[in-house]
């Protein structure tokens, strides 16, 4: 309890510095003297330097914690994406690469899959519907955030890496953004776009990991056709994934937009 | 290039799961914050300035979503607060009147919230006073203040000088 009349005071600023590393190498020596002279102060130091040794025992094990592996994919998702948009064709390696054989290998399944695939289009169709007139709300994530679109999206559908969201501007469409949507069994994502004249198409895309990978040869993609009103629904399946492009547009420009989709150039569309 | 942000955000990944942990005392929770603030990070890549602080980043991000769940949780009723509140016939509840000894876990968890943040930041984490200004965006002062405030009340806390709402000993 000495009153030590100093201009340098020692202040309760430097003390926490000093417990935290931080403290001016210049004033050291006071604090040291001020620790000395002011036993009181002193007690107070040591009981917050033991709060910082008692805090890194409490919760120091986290370090060594192996890293979940959620993490690990939050922390380096999607490389790819950062390249280039455009470079759809081999970027859209997720959504595309071949994978059409059996639309759901279900063989167990109860529903045939004919079925199957008819009630994913009408989910498809439906859900076209309900946003296409939509002004003000037609998507819950804009295009101008569509990276952000791309992982949260993918996340919630359960894929491993991001998806790519397509690009349709060669055939005049913009996205418009995306949403979440409650499919059969878990979410479906679905990705609008619209053209200068105000037509809209979306994307509808689910996750289905229960159906195994297996690759066709790109000739053979095959489309599954259906109608609803004045909708019109292209199906299809790309590995792991479902696809739907539903619009109040002709078949065959659904379908030019269905091949964009999976990548293929421009060039490849009109040879078919 | 993006390589190297990955290699630097995934480095960060420990700690943030250690600030998390101690932030939430809930292992899940911890994980979904850390979750949340990696894929928000990476979502905004983009406004990251290249030779930047990474850490002080990645901890704003956390500290903010954070914070916005802590505020929508406060909005919800407090259940068990009043559950409390009746059992000890309409008085504040009967334990916290007591001085005791509390351990440190304990004790932190009866800091304000603005408290117990800094002390984390720079007791456990070891951020530096500016970092931890960045992170909350808070003038350096109110760090300080923060921090002094948050050490002298965890002290007497677990000395059993003080109990948390304040109640003198008789």
């Amino acid at each position: 309890m000495t009153s030590t009349i100093n201009q340098n005071a020692v202040s309760d600023e430097d003390l926490h510095r000093l417990i935290d590393g931080r403290l001016d190498p210049a004033r050291a020596a006071a604090v040291a003297e001020h620790l000395r002279l002011n036993p009181d102060d002193a007690a107070r130091v040591d009981a917050w330097r033991a709060q910082g040794l008692g805090l890194h025992g409490l919760y120091d094990c986290v370090l060594a914690e192996e890293i979940p592996p959620r993490l690990r994919s939050a922390a380096r998702p999607w490389r790819a994406v950062g390249t280039a948009l455009t470079r759809v064709a081999a970027g859209i390696a997720l959504v595309a690469v071949g994978a059409v054989g059996g639309w759901m290998a279900r063989d167990a399944g109860p529903m045939p899959e004919a079925r199957i695939v008819v009630e994913f289009a009408e989910r498809a169709a439906v859900a076209h519907a309900v946003y296409l007139p939509e002004i003000r709300h037609p998507v819950e994530v804009v295009a101008a955030e569509a990276q952000h679109l791309s992982v949260w999206t993918s996340r919630r559908l359960g894929l491993s890496e991001p998806l790519r969201i397509p690009d349709l501007r060669s055939a005049g469409f913009d996205l418009v953004g995306g949403r979440l949507l409650p499919d059969a069994h878990g979410p479906a994502a679905q990705y609008m776009y619209q053209d200068s004249g105000g037509r809209r198409v979306t994307l509808y895309v689910k996750h289905d990991p229960a159906t195994p990978a297996s690759v066709q040869s790109d000739d053979q993609q095959k489309f599954d056709f259906y109608r609803r009103a004045d909708t019109a629904v292209l199906a299809w399946r790309d590995g792991a994934l479902a696809c739907a492009i539903a619009g109040n547009i002709e078949k065959r420009e659904l379908k030019r937009i269905a091949y964009i989709v999976l990548g293929y150039g421009q060039d490849k569309v009109k040879t078919r | 290039m993006v390589s190297d942000r990955t290699k630097l955000i995934e480095e960060q990944i420990p700690r943030m799961r250690r600030y998390a942990r101690a932030l939430t005392r809930d292992p899940v929770a911890a994980d979904d914050l850390v979750q949340d603030a990696l894929e928000r990070a990476w979502s905004r890549l983009h406004l990251w300035r290249s030779g930047s602080n990474m850490r002080a980043w990645l901890f704003t991000i956390l500290h903010n979503i954070h914070a916005n769940q802590v505020r929508a949780a406060s909005i919800r009723p407090q259940l068990t607060a009043l559950a409390d509140w009746e059992t000890s016939g309409g008085q504040a509840p009967s334990q916290e009147d007591r001085l005791m000894v509390r351990s440190l876990a304990q004790s932190i968890d009866l800091l304000p919230e603005e408290q117990r943040v800094v002390l984390l930041l720079v007791g456990l984490e070891e951020l530096t006073y500016e970092e931890t200004s960045k992170v909350l965006d808070v003038p350096i002062g109110t760090v300080m203040s923060r921090l002094s405030r948050a050490r002298e009340k965890l002290r007497r806390l677990m000395a059993g000088t003080e109990a948390p709402i304040g109640v003198q000993k008789s």
